[in-house]
């Protein structure tokens, strides 16, 4: 098989056309098929499509052999993690040139990448820029924004284009020598330093903007009525919700499940709704 | 009906599945989904209002391998439709989104149970050498099978339920309306626990705490918070900090 392709002398390139639609067809449908047995293959698959068609556009067999290569089990985070179909249509590019690349290291490069980089782009992409974006489209749609949601689209959508531009093209051009600069663990742990600071910020105002937990209850003394909500406004504004906010976030470093959790808030705020606490 | 609840249809579909995976990322959020279903259901701003309450308590929700504990088309569209047409409070509104939202599970498995089929197709498919027709096996059945367990349900809540809905909500003793409107109060608590879960480092729990004071006390809005919050960290980098820091970044 290499010898054939050995011969072959004219070098197969990719052109820019071939890697702009595998990458909108990477950004278009990975997910669609998502399925339980192997989650986004055939999406990547898909997305090899133009890659494939060029390089092996005149072997058949070769290119039965790329298309099976790709429908293995896949899956990561798509934004972080379009560095992965960009690096790999380098080495089916390298490949199909008769380069040092086989199709096992097609395969392991492609096991080894999704899981890392899927950790690293939930964490960042879910886990802190858009909670700080939604955030601000929430809060400004709560104060009678109507502009609220649109806001929250430009700042995530175009957080996630250019992260998605930023990995595929660095994928492709850079290669492997990238990697150790994505994964190292120095720089990745002063991004996320500074999205804890700043996500922490909102998360602790949030607490005071977004939840409002106060209670009815009142007191008669004599004349005088003690109102509860205004005696704890006095030693500390949001002082129910804090707690509230504190007890699920133990709860959530306890790992019980958020589904446990819910059922227990559920069952605590109708009980004390009854009661009349809350 | 028949017009809103075809588009509410549509919009779960697309929401439920994954039309344009680019989209999907951005629109399958509830508060986009509820400005879209108020914007269908004729009023933007009571649709992003009921949208934004649910989002609150998926703040800090992290889909991993497309395995969610919540629905968010369920809990998005469906439930900011059914909350509209009943006229529910948004407080209300977050009750019925955490109960369709789990129902909704039902539909996401499903979904990716069925896609397992298509994967096999476009198995057999490429061992022709093709791919012109991978398409229909990658995208078109997969919005075939969201259709029906997204849009037909939701077209069955807009067209046939909104009597029902109104019915059934007005039918509630005012206790039980209470406790709903209770519950939807501190539900939020959960979307800003996990959200502190997923920011959470513990040297930088002071950040919290001005965050905290920010609004509580000084009644800042949360853009001014974000500011005050990128402050910090541009100086955390800017001093060098981050390198006083090294070797304790545990989560711990």
């Amino acid at each position: 098989m290499s010898e054939v392709t050995n011969e072959v002398t004219n070098k197969k390139q990719l052109t820019k056309n071939d890697l702009i639609r595998c990458f909108i067809i990477w950004e278009g449908t990975t997910e669609c098929c998502l399925s339980y047995e192997r989650l986004m293959s055939l999406g990547f698959c898909h997305a090899m499509t133009p890659i494939i068609n060029r390089l092996y556009a005149d072997d058949k067999e070769a290119r039965i052999q790329a298309l099976r290569r790709h429908m293995t089990f896949f899956n990561t985070e798509n934004n972080w993690g379009a560095f992965i179909p960009g690096l790999v249509a380098s080495m089916e590019e390298d490949m199909a040139n008769g380069g040092n690349t086989d199709e096992d290291m097609i395969k392991n490069i492609k096991v080894g990448l999704m899981g890392p980089l899927a950790g690293i782009g939930d964490t960042i992409t879910q886990g802190l820029v858009k909670t700080v974006a939604l955030a601000i489209g929430v809060d400004m749609t709560l104060q009678g924004g109507a502009l609220g949601p649109i806001v929250f689209c430009l700042l995530y959508g175009i957080y996630l284009m250019a992260m998605g531009i930023f990995t595929f093209s660095k994928g492709y051009t850079l290669g492997r020598s990238i990697l150790s600069k994505i994964t190292d663990k120095k720089i990745m742990n002063r991004i996320t330093d500074i999205l804890s600071i700043i996500g922490l910020t909102i998360a602790g105002a949030m607490v005071a903007n977004n939840v409002s937990i106060s209670t009815p209850l009142q007191f008669t003394v004599g004349d005088s009525t003690i109102i509860i909500q205004d005696l704890l406004n006095s030693i500390v504004p949001s002082l129910l919700s804090a707690a509230a906010v504190t007890a699920v976030f133990f709860g959530l470093r306890k790992n019980i499940s958020v589904f446990k959790i819910m059922i227990i808030m559920f069952i605590v705020s109708i009980l004390c709704s009854l009661v009349g606490i809350l | 009906m028949l017009v809103q609840g075809l588009l509410i249809g549509l919009l779960a579909t697309i929401c439920g599945g994954t039309f344009i995976e680019y989209l999907v990322w951005i629109i399958r959020n509830p508060i986009i989904e509820g400005a879209l279903t108020g914007l269908i259901l004729g009023d933007w701003m009571t649709g992003a209002t009921i949208g934004a309450t649910i989002q609150l308590i998926y703040m800090g929700q992290i889909t991993v391998g497309g395995v969610s504990s919540f629905d968010k088309c369920y809990a998005g569209v469906i439930a900011t439709a059914v909350t509209m047409l009943s006229h529910q409070t948004p407080e209300v509104g977050v009750t019925i989104a955490v109960t369709l939202g789990t129902i909704g599970l039902l539909a996401s498995n499903a979904l990716m149970t069925v896609n397992v089929a298509f994967v096999h197709m476009a198995d057999r498919y490429i061992e022709t050498g093709e791919t012109k027709r991978l398409w229909i096996y990658n995208w078109l059945l997969p919005q075939l099978v969201s259709a029906l367990f997204y849009g037909v349900p939701a077209f069955i809540c807009v067209y046939f339920g909104a009597d029902v809905f109104e019915n059934l909500m007005s039918s509630l003793p005012t206790q039980v309306n209470n406790a709903l409107n209770v519950v939807g109060s501190v539900l939020p608590a959960l979307g800003i626990g996990m959200m502190f879960k997923a920011v959470y480092k513990k040297k930088f729990i002071a950040f919290a705490i001005i965050g905290f004071v920010l609004i509580a006390y000084l009644r800042l809005d949360i853009i001014a918070c974000t500011l005050v919050g990128a402050a910090a960290a541009i100086l955390y980098w800017s001093l060098g900090l981050d390198k006083l820091t090294e070797g304790e970044n545990s989560n711990e």
